[in-house]
């Protein structure tokens, strides 16, 4: 816990109006300003002791989200406890302090403050700063600042308490046009697909005997009231579409891009993946994701509010500055009946493109990004991005499958 | 919240508090009927309905002219430069007042009535101004504390507006209050009242231990300063430029008693002349003593042993009797008449001025009484004698000095031809007789129509001319001390030998204590004039009638009313305005006074309780060593039962003893104390233990952080989960075993 006063401007013109008033008290020896100076003097003595007291009394816990996105507002909470018997708080403010030796979140967000107006005696109220992530990864959190004014707003006192906490930043989600989702879903029958195995499910699969935590609404009554035991209803398992997210971050085809708009061209990638990923989970899919180029092994396709955040998470964690392999080492064909959809930074990337099985992955560039979301959505503010790309198709569609550069 | 809703209009009503402040001041109601009705009317104009603002070039046209009529009023003489900031600052804070007030403008609004309050200081001293100053400082505080609230509030707001998701952008987005606790309104008004009183008792210690000495003047050249001051109460120097007004203070000062030779209670209808100071040497408008002619005795006065003051052989005894009870500290001892004998209800030093027959206390203790003989009306004996026998020497004041000159001459020879009275004394030997008419004519004078007794001169210029002078031949208004001075002056003109006395006149009677009882407000000069070759007569020239209304008993209801502000505003100059560096002095004396006498008491109260305990119990001389040893016992054992507690209370925080039964709680508590004093000895160390932390995930993570302590403290925590947790009674070695472990981890862990 570190403690401090800080002396800014107001302290300097509060200590300047009251030299002046003490010598013109001095000098016409007039007890109406001694008294004035007596009482500045003590608005100086009690802005001190009353902030500190207060202050000393603060306990604050910082309680952070389970993740970020980036422009969306991320809201930390501040968990303020006033353990003073008597002494109530007013007007504290609470910041974070940057971290020197891990990867600080002002690298990914403005500062944003927290303001508490009062805290009784032995209460506890919750503060809230509302940061707004401008990029994606990985964020680190340590001190936590409180100051303070009150009362006099002369000298501010603040104590700044050790808290590390780590939050992930998920990458900038688009709003994807229709059609791109129905075009990357594997070709089949229309309709939610069954699988024959029992589930959880809405359909009739069959009936077996009742097992300890059965639901009662699961329990076939007209069978059962038949025999002497209790008969379950087994329900089918759904089986919903599978597309598996390829994200290609092998070195880009186009060397004549690169800096800073390659590095941007590999954020809106990223960002075009966590889209499709976000979309197709609100639409039911299952979901796998690989990323080419670094070192992480592919997820399995799954289907859980969990497995997407994991995948979020995959992504948010991508450290575009570590060494990145050219050489494909991962199988993007899915063994199991999915959809592949691979997503480049820059061009299509011919031998990630061979090795995807022709014509049944779709491959998208971080170029074509204007043409694959709604326009109404968040836009996109990079220059490279926001300029038409000159191989886009020109209809608002996606990508023909297998399109190769 | 309602507490923010409250801020503009508190910030408006001290705004309106600092003019009303700055106006009463300046005394200037043009300019405060004008600017309390524009303030109050800016409420209506800009939160009104409508809430109209004054458009910003406006306001910039405004301030230009404001500070146009400055440059007017800087180059019309006098040059009245605080005058002319405050009027500035007025026509500044009406303009704002008129604009769109954000939280910035608000502060700066503060500021200005600041300064307008601060100009106020340096125009006046008065009650008024210092009741508004008092009401300003409190109210300022609380909107002081409630801006910080407010300017907080809205900044928030602010950001909150600017967020591209803003609530008045994003229609999911709701708008979200401060996050405040509960009763906050109840708390705000608490702690503003406390920091009210704690500051206001800082700021009176401040204003009493300031050293009022230094500084006194540095930049008066510079910066001159009219301020309007009143004063009130005897002083034994007469200022006649100190106080531009005289209120009357009801404090009592003193009471007397007087009895006549037959020992019956003396009660005159007439006004009874106290003589305090007599003040022969003038300069520049300020009455001070001359030098002592003659000798001065001291009296090393025992209790209750009367002494005679003056030759030793006495004509007659003394037939009139006065005893006087002090409220006050005071040195000046108060006679009617010339004093006679003196007596004194302590022990006490006393001086004696012969020449002008005064009496000083000349010791610093406190002065509590005293009882005077005197000569009802002394004859030329008995004043050569109580003079010892030395002419009186003259008026001391060096001839350029004097206040009179030839115009003052001409006055006097005037009212003398008009009188008829011949301007020189016939018999030049014997000019006793025609001084005292030629007084007379001028006492006669003074009391005319011609004069007017004021004890407001404020609005009076004089320039250089001296007071006196401005006072008989320009103004001739004045209060008593003009009088006299006026009466002097004539006397001098025609070399007539007089004085200026001054002291109090005791006109009000309690009958039921046949006392007189004389108050500040009772302080009254006067002028003795030489009726014989040692013998001085009174004369007064202040009206009669304004003596007669010293005594309040008559006094109407408005008058009651006027008699209440007066009765403050005296103690408010008495207690506060005139508070100076003697004023400082005698508080510290009194406090020297007031401690030593209570701690002397309680020495004594001690000894004596100890000598009773000793004799009760026949102890001798032994028993007081006897009585110390309880004593020094009894210390160590409060000591030991306080420590006592809070390590009872420290193990039953830390164990969570709280809803353990309290046979269970007692047991733990005397065998577990030694898992607190490893918290301590840990914590001492940089390894607190935190709140939430189970006792043995501490000691694994000791293990991490400190491995050579680690297995003290896993057996320390083990013991303390087998009786904590598992219920089992400790055996004693066991619990000593459990000490010894903490000492030793305290030794690994100093250890380097």
């Amino acid at each position: 816990m570190k403690r401090r006063y800080h002396l800014r401007w107001p302290f300097l013109i509060y200590c300047v109006l009251t030299l002046l008033v003490a010598l013109a008290a001095m000098n016409g020896g007039l007890n109406l300003l001694y008294w004035v100076f007596g009482v500045m003097v003590s608005g100086l003595l009690l802005s001190g002791t009353v902030s500190g007291a207060m202050m000393m009394g603060l306990r604050v816990r910082r309680t952070l989200p389970a993740h970020g996105v980036v422009d969306q507002p991320l809201v930390v909470r501040y968990i303020v406890n006033n353990r003073r018997r008597l002494l109530p708080v007013f007007n504290v403010h609470f910041e974070e302090c940057v971290v020197a030796d891990r990867p600080s979140w002002d690298r990914l967000m403005s500062a944003a403050r927290a303001s508490v107006m009062h805290i009784g005696p032995r209460e506890i109220v919750h503060g809230e700063a509302e940061f707004r992530p401008t990029r994606r990864g990985e964020a680190w959190f340590d001190g936590v600042r409180m100051w303070t004014t009150f009362p006099f707003g002369i000298i501010r006192k603040s104590i700044t308490r050790s808290q590390p906490q780590r939050l992930l930043v998920h990458p900038r989600l688009y709003v994807l046009r229709r059609k791109v989702l129905d075009a990357i879903a594997p070709p089949g029958a229309v309709g939610l697909k069954i699988t024959a195995q029992a589930g959880s499910g809405d359909d009739y699969y069959g009936l077996r005997e009742f097992r300890p935590g059965d639901s009662m609404r699961h329990i076939a009554w007209k069978r059962t009231a038949n025999r002497d035991e209790l008969i379950s209803i087994e329900r089918t398992r759904p089986n919903p579409p599978r597309i598996r997210v390829v994200l290609d971050l092998t070195s880009p085809a186009d060397e004549s891009t690169s800096g800073d708009a390659l590095r941007e061209l590999e954020e809106q990638a990223i960002s075009l993946a966590a889209s499709i990923v976000h979309a197709a989970d609100f639409a039911g899919f299952e979901i796998g994701l690989t990323i080419l180029g670094t070192d992480r092994l592919p997820i399995a396709i799954r289907r859980s509010h969990w497995h997407c955040n994991r995948l979020m998470a995959a992504l948010a964690a991508i450290d575009l500055e570590s060494p990145r392999s050219t050489v494909r080492t991962q199988p993007i064909v899915e063994p199991s009946r999915a959809g592949v959809v691979v997503v480049h930074p820059d061009r299509v990337n011919p031998a990630v493109a061979t090795s995807s099985g022709g014509g049944e992955a779709w491959h998208f560039t971080a170029r074509q990004l204007p043409h694959l979301v709604v326009a109404t959505a968040t836009p996109v503010t990079t220059a490279s991005a926001a300029g038409a790309p000159s191989d886009a198709p020109e209809r608002s569609e996606p990508c023909e499958p297998g399109t190769a550069a | 919240m309602s507490l923010l809703r409250s801020f503009p209009i508190a910030a408006l009503a001290l705004t309106l508090l600092s003019i009303v402040g700055f106006c009463a001041a300046e005394e200037s109601v043009e300019l405060l009927l004008v600017a309390t009705t524009l303030t109050a009317l800016s409420w209506y104009v800009t939160e009104g309905p409508r809430g109209r603002t004054l458009p910003r070039w406006v306001s910039n046209l405004l301030v230009l002219a404001a500070g146009l009529s400055v440059v007017v009023d800087l180059l019309i003489p006098p040059n009245d430069i605080a005058g002319v900031l405050g009027r500035f600052s007025v026509w500044l804070t009406l303009i704002k007042l008129y604009e769109r007030r954000t939280a910035r403008d608000h502060a700066h609004l503060m500021g200005l009535s600041l300064l307008l309050m601060i100009v106020g200081c340096l125009r006046t001293q008065e009650l008024l101004f210092g009741i508004v100053l008092v009401l300003y400082v409190l109210l300022g505080l609380y909107v002081l504390l409630l801006y910080q609230l407010y300017a907080a509030r809205e900044a928030e707001t602010l950001t909150r507006r600017a967020a591209p998701d803003a609530p008045g952008l994003d229609p999911f987005r709701v708008a979200r209050g401060p996050t405040i606790g509960r009763h906050v309104g109840l708390q705000f008004r608490l702690l503003a009242v406390a920091i009210a009183t704690i500051g206001l008792t800082l700021s009176a210690v401040m204003f009493v231990i300031f050293p009022r000495t230094v500084g006194r003047g540095m930049l008066v050249a510079h910066l001159p300063l009219p301020v309007r001051s009143a004063v009130s109460g005897y002083a034994d120097e007469v200022d006649l430029d100190a106080g531009t007004r005289i209120n009357e203070s009801r404090r009592v000062v003193l009471d007397l008693q007087i009895t006549d030779a037959e020992g019956r209670r003396v009660h005159r209808e007439g006004p009874i002349y106290l003589r305090g100071a007599v003040l022969d040497r003038y300069e520049t408008g300020r009455w001070s003593r001359g030098p002592t002619v003659g000798g001065r005795q001291i009296h090393e006065m025992l209790a209750h042993v009367a002494v005679r003051l003056g030759t030793d052989f006495v004509p007659a005894a003394p037939d009139l009797r006065q005893v006087y009870r002090f409220r006050d500290d005071t040195s000046t001892v108060f006679t009617i008449g010339p004093p006679a004998s003196l007596t004194s209800e302590t022990p006490h030093r006393f001086e004696y001025l012969p020449s002008t027959h005064t009496l000083r206390s000349a010791d610093p203790a406190y002065l509590y009484g005293y009882t005077i003989g005197s000569y009802d009306k002394p004859n030329e004996t008995q004043w050569a004698s109580l003079a010892r026998r030395v002419e009186p020497a003259p008026a001391h004041t060096p001839a350029a000095n004097r206040p009179g000159g030839p115009r003052i001459r001409r006055l006097a020879h005037t009212l003398l031809g008009r009188a008829g009275v011949p301007t020189t004394p016939p018999d030049a030997d014997e000019p006793w007789h025609w001084n005292l008419l030629a007084a007379r004519v001028f006492r006669t004078y003074l009391r005319s129509d011609a004069f007017r007794y004021t004890l407001d001169l404020s609005d009076v210029v004089r320039g250089d001319t001296d007071p006196v002078v401005h006072f008989l031949l320009e103004d001739r208004q004045g209060h008593c001390e003009f009088f006299a001075s006026g009466l002097v002056a004539l006397c001098d003109a025609v070399a007539i030998d007089a004085r200026l006395v001054t002291g109090y006149v005791a006109r009000e009677y309690d009958a039921a204590a046949e006392r007189y009882i004389i108050r500040d407000a009772h302080a009254h000069a006067w002028t003795e004039v030489r009726g014989g070759p040692f013998s001085y007569l009174v004369i007064d020239p202040t009206p009669p009638s304004i003596l007669a209304s010293l005594n309040t008993a008559d006094l109407a209801l408005t008058d009651r009313f006027e008699w209440l502000y007066e009765r403050l505003e005296g103690n408010w100059t008495s207690g506060i305005i005139q508070f100076d560096g003697r004023s400082q002095a005698e508080l510290l004396v009194q406090l020297d006074r007031g401690w030593s006498r209570r701690t002397s008491a309680l020495v004594q109260g001690v000894t004596g309780w100890m000598a009773r305990v000793n004799r009760g119990f026949h102890l001798g001389p032994a028993g007081y060593i006897w009585l110390g040893i309880v004593g020094i016992a009894g210390v160590i054992a409060i000591i030991a039962v306080i420590k006592l507690v809070r390590r009872y209370r420290v193990i039953r925080r830390t164990l969570h003893l709280d809803l353990v039964p309290a046979k269970e709680s007692g047991r733990l508590i005397r065998q577990l104390g030694f898992y607190p004093d490893m918290l301590d000895v840990l914590r001492r160390s940089g390894l607190a233990k935190p709140a939430w932390q189970p006792p043995l995930t501490f000691a694994t993570a000791i293990a991490t952080a400190q491995p050579h302590a680690a297995d003290l403290v896993n057996e320390i925590s083990g013991l303390y989960y087998d009786a904590r947790f598992a219920r089992r009674r400790l055996r004693g070695e066991e619990v000593t075993r459990a000490a010894e472990l903490v000492r030793a981890l305290d030794r690994v862990l100093r250890r380097p």
